[in-house]
């Protein structure tokens, strides 16, 4: 069952990525990012539990705009709050 | 072949004729159910105005032409206050004659489809049975249909709740604006409001209402849900590390050749967060405990460094 949770659209991207990577550590994985049309500004980001122990490498969130990071891997793209605005971003993993 | 047909010519009369009787019983007057009027609600003797042109309201408009706001503001509300009545008068008739025609319908169908099936089951012959019972079908699919297209599934009493209900705040609305000044709020303002009083009193607008209603409740059911969601916060470069390390750790106890000494590690950790330890749960049990412990520091920060300190060795 996927463990969905909220965060806040009002944040930068560099903190909704550390909030994102906070969550990943303790064993889950990112499966979905959105706006929450119902509740603007906010953001849900839904996740998977990992068998206990496991984790996945780091995601790095980054404007739709800017270039890919180094030996990354892209995992989805969506349109999400930042910093109170829709943003487009996209979501790369660490290789 | 020929005595066959005899037969359901003989069945088809007694139906028809059982039809017949049920119909003018039923159908053709709407029947009060339990006990008669006082008085004849509808009847136009029993109103001060006659609505069937302009002259019910030559006294409010000669009222405002000579600036008396007294007697417009008490024509006005006795306009609106009768046109009120006359649709509830007319409604109460409307919803026992929707009440008696969706039973009329139903007691109509389920005595042809009895009549039919029965008949089947007299005549004996197997091409007569078939013959009957394909018409009985047809009856209850014209039932069904009518079920489905006119009443929608809903019973009548929903629609007719829903009805009421919608003409009970608009009239709530009417009364406290006929409060209001005749300049704020005209007659024909009322009218207008009357229009939507009759209106919410018809069965498309209950069914409209009660699309609407629905559509409501799930948008807020849904804003609900979302609202009840755990809020993710932040996280500094530190406690993303420390937790890392944390599932990592226990990544290591899981991954480890030796289970029982992995095992009594994991017991050691959980009885330093101060968590029962059953002996008779698996290594895997003891192993998602743990982890649901990491998972739950996500929400509440403040169990990191508890954990930190169990995971570190005595």
């Amino acid at each position: 069952m996927p463990d969905t949770m909220k965060i806040d659209g009002n944040d930068t991207l560099s903190d909704q990525e550390s909030a994102l990577q906070f969550k990943e550590g303790a064993g889950n994985e990112l499966t979905a990012l959105e706006k929450d049309d119902k509740n603007p500004p906010m953001n849900l980001a839904s996740f998977k539990r990992l068998p206990p122990g496991s984790r996945p490498k780091r995601l790095r969130l980054v404007l739709a705009a800017n270039p890919q990071p180094a030996n990354t891997t892209l995992i989805l793209s969506s349109t999400i709050y930042v910093n109170g605005n829709e943003q487009d971003v996209k979501v790369y993993r660490e290789q | 072949m020929k005595l066959i047909w005899a037969n359901m010519k003989q069945e088809i009369t007694n139906f028809s004729l059982l039809l017949l009787l049920i119909v003018t019983v039923n159908g053709c007057k709407s029947p009060d159910w339990g006990y008669s009027k006082p008085y004849n609600f509808a009847s136009q003797k029993v109103r001060k105005h006659n609505y069937v042109d302009g002259s019910f309201r030559r006294d409010y408009d000669q009222a405002k032409a000579a600036n008396d706001e007294a007697s417009a503001r008490r024509e006005r509300n006795q306009i609106l206050s009768e046109l009120m009545y006359i649709i509830d008068a007319d409604h109460g008739d409307y919803e026992r004659s929707t009440q008696a025609h969706a039973t009329a319908f139903e007691v109509l169908s389920d005595f042809t489809v009895l009549g039919l099936t029965g008949a089947g089951a007299v005549t004996g012959g197997a091409e007569t049975k078939s013959i009957l019972s394909a018409i009985a079908s047809g009856v209850m699919g014209a039932q069904l249909s009518v079920n489905k297209r006119v009443f929608r599934d809903k019973t009548i009493e929903a629609l007719q709740a829903q009805m009421r209900a919608a003409q009970t705040q608009r009239k709530a609305e009417i009364i406290s604006r006929m409060k209001q000044t005749t300049d704020d709020y005209t007659l024909e303002l009322g009218l207008s409001d009357i229009v939507q009083y009759y209106y919410d009193g018809t069965m498309t607008r209950a069914l409209q209402n009660m699309v609407a209603d629905a559509k409501e409740k799930e948008k807020q059911a849904e804003i609900s849900v979302s609202t009840n969601l755990l809020m993710l916060d932040k996280a500094s470069k530190v406690e993303i590390t420390t937790v890392e390390g944390l599932t990592d750790q226990l990544g290591a106890l899981v991954k480890n050749p030796d289970q029982a000494a992995a095992r009594a590690e994991a017991q050691r950790i959980l009885k330093a967060l101060d968590m029962t330890v059953d002996p008779k749960e698996t290594n895997d049990q003891l192993y998602q405990k743990l982890q649901d412990q990491i998972n739950t520091a996500t929400t509440n920060h403040t169990l990191l460094p508890k954990l930190s300190g169990a995971f570190a060795k005595p």
